[in-house]
């Protein structure tokens, strides 16, 4: 299974302008829901402030800012019908409460249907460890626009061994 | 090490089996010959007949030369009296198994210290400790605290329907950072394996986590479960273990309910317990438990002498609507069989009695270990010294024996989940998982 399977060119954000945590979380979770109901994802449609609690309560468990400028905020969101994925690039770079305490640039969303299969943690293993290489990432970080991202993500996914 | 026993009860038995496995030299001495010439036939120990509190006896057992002595008969007395004879001949460290409370509150004229004694074990405060861990993680079959309560290691059966079934160990490795832990052991149709990398986890494996205290609820999101503490609590049998179970959980914000069938034992235990519902009922009425309301209670502790009336009881709430139950179990051999009935906690008062007194036994170069319930494995926690050949290696460079691995590290008091590229430096507690056959050979690792 690839990353790429539940990415299009509008789930890309090239530049987003937020400037703390919880405008990121909330410029993700706004994002997903129009992106949900226009492509009718969805049933019922999922408001965006659905989206944001889920994403607040999970990160209270520990912050998804794993480090080395990558964060991935992911649960689960009653109505979703498949795996939903949005790429998040931070051009300034904002602090998220990160491991190691700096700040985010390149940010992956994921949602899951609340009866969620092997596939959820699988994509989530997968997006974190193409993170997880600085190639990618630096390559991230460098991209002009949103297509540029797109060709990144695809080709490093693509490099990506599958473990199913 | 010279290892002397006295009492070849369960208790005994079972610690006979385990410290002989390790390689070491078990004398037992028991008054009756035929639970000797018993575990004789299974186990290669020496065993002499006679009474544990005789010097005579003790003498002849060899106690000039012990380096442990254990004493578990069933009578409080002979145990504290040989005891104190080892100390006369110069035992370093003496065990002893008491019932009586009074002998075990520090206030009391004859406590462990005076006696010269190092472990006094109590059968009942020790299971009673037991429940109420399992009380605090319902969703887990197992939790045992480690390097001072900092990393829990954690069970969970893993239920068809959770997102782990499929996924491989490499898998969960890229959750590094997200999801922090190490798997060390899943139990798959009761036998211990220790997973590699392509290994799958499949559904109703038992998987045992070794995370951060504080990450448990993280783990339980990630594999779809939600410990809640429990709100309704039936506790069947109102013996030592059921009523200080029961004034514990009082402490914590919960319905509770106490059933016995003794009349007089429910007076008595009225006027001591103050939030608890006494109630004067058979624990097998299944009319009389469903009219007080089991069928909406979170977890049914089954804990009256006997086995049977546990067993019983227990599958009855479940069958009524109890989520989840813990029984006590005199005998150890049922405990395989009774997670085939829907049993969803055995405990045997003597295993877990026998594993507190392993964990205290394996001191000097372990500080303490921990024996897994229904594995074959336990638990050990390692100090590196600086003389140590391996120290400033990487973890994948060190030469761990198979069915070994570390499941976390201890640095300047804060704990940390290692990879293979974690560098040992001295003085890092090491908390290794291990399968019990291997435990010696992890022993002289760390010795070298």
């Amino acid at each position: 299974m690839f990353i790429t399977q539940f990415l299009n060119n509008e789930c890309i954000i090239a530049d987003m302008e937020a400037s703390s945590k919880e405008e990121v979380l909330e410029i993700l979770a706004r994002h997903a829901s129009s992106l949900l109901s226009k492509d009718d994802l969805a049933k019922p449609q999922v408001n965006a402030t659905e989206v944001l609690n889920v994403l607040k309560e999970r990160e209270q468990l520990g912050s998804t800012g794993i480090g080395g400028g990558v964060a991935i905020p992911h649960g689960k969101i009653k109505g979703i019908e498949r795996l939903f994925v949005l790429f998040a690039r931070s051009l300034k770079g904002v602090p998220f409460d990160a491991l190691d305490q700096k700040a985010v640039y390149a940010i992956f969303l994921l949602l899951a249907p609340e009866a969620t299969s092997t596939a959820y943690l699988k994509i989530l293993a997968r997006i974190s460890r193409l993170l997880k290489d600085k190639a990618v990432y630096n390559a991230l970080l460098k991209a002009k626009d949103a297509k540029e991202l797109m060709e990144v993500i695809k080709n490093a996914d693509k490099a990506l061994p599958l473990s199913i | 090490m010279r290892i002397l026993i006295v009492g070849a009860g369960a208790v005994g038995g079972h610690l006979c089996g385990q410290l002989s496995l390790e390689g070491h030299d078990v004398t037992l001495i028991d008054t009756d010959l035929e639970k000797l010439r018993k575990i004789e036939n299974d186990l290669n120990i020496m065993t002499i007949q006679g009474n544990g509190a005789s010097a005579e006896i003790l003498e002849e057992a060899g106690i000039k030369k012990a380096d442990l002595f254990i004493a578990v008969t069933n009578i409080d007395e002979v145990n504290l009296i040989a005891c104190i004879l080892a100390k006369e001949y110069g035992v370093a460290r003496k065990v002893a198994r008491v019932r009586n409370e009074e002998y075990l509150s520090a206030s009391s004229p004859l406590n462990s210290s005076r006696l010269g004694i190092d472990l006094l074990i109590n059968p009942d405060t020790a299971m009673s400790e037991e429940i109420l861990k399992i009380c605090s993680h319902l969703e887990a079959f197992e939790a045992v605290e480690l390097a001072k309560g900092d990393i829990t290691l954690i069970g969970y059966e893993i239920r068809p329907e959770s997102p782990m079934c499929g996924i491989n160990l490499m898998d969960l490795r890229d959750l590094k950072g997200l999801y922090d832990f190490v798997v060390p052991a899943i139990v798959r149709q009761d036998k211990t394996i220790v997973p590699r990398g392509e290994d799958e986890i499949r559904p109703g494996d038992k998987i045992y986590f070794i995370v951060r205290r504080n990450d448990i609820p993280k783990i339980e999101e990630l594999i779809g479960v939600k410990s809640q503490a429990p709100k309704k609590v039936f506790i069947i049998g109102g013996g030592h273990v059921g009523y200080n179970v029961a004034k514990a959980l009082e402490e914590r914000d919960c319905e509770l309910f106490l059933i016995d069938e003794d009349p007089k034992r429910c007076e008595r235990l009225v006027e001591k317990l103050d939030k608890t519902i006494v109630l004067n009922i058979d624990g097998l009425d299944g009319h009389e438990l469903r009219s007080e309301g089991i069928d909406t209670c979170d977890v049914v502790i089954a804990v009256t002498d006997e086995d049977t009336t546990n067993i019983l009881a227990s599958l009855l709430a479940k069958h009524l609507g109890a989520k989840k139950c813990i029984t006590r179990i005199s005998r150890p051999d049922f405990i395989p069989l009774l997670g085939k009935l829907g049993i969803d906690v055995p405990l045997s008062a003597r295993l877990v009695a026998a594993n507190m007194i392993l964990r205290f036994v394996r001191r000097g170069t372990i500080l303490s270990a921990a024996t897994l319930l229904g594995s074959n494995a336990e638990v050990l926690e390692f100090v590196v010294s600086s003389m140590w050949p391996y120290v400033e290696r990487p973890l994948k460079d060190i030469p761990f024996p198979k069915g070994a691995n570390v499941g976390a590290i201890v640095r300047n008091g804060e704990a940390e989940i290692p990879t293979g590229q974690t560098v040992i430096r001295p003085k890092d507690k090491l908390i290794v998982f291990t399968l019990k056959e291997v435990a010696p050979k992890l022993e002289r690792l760390f010795a070298s």
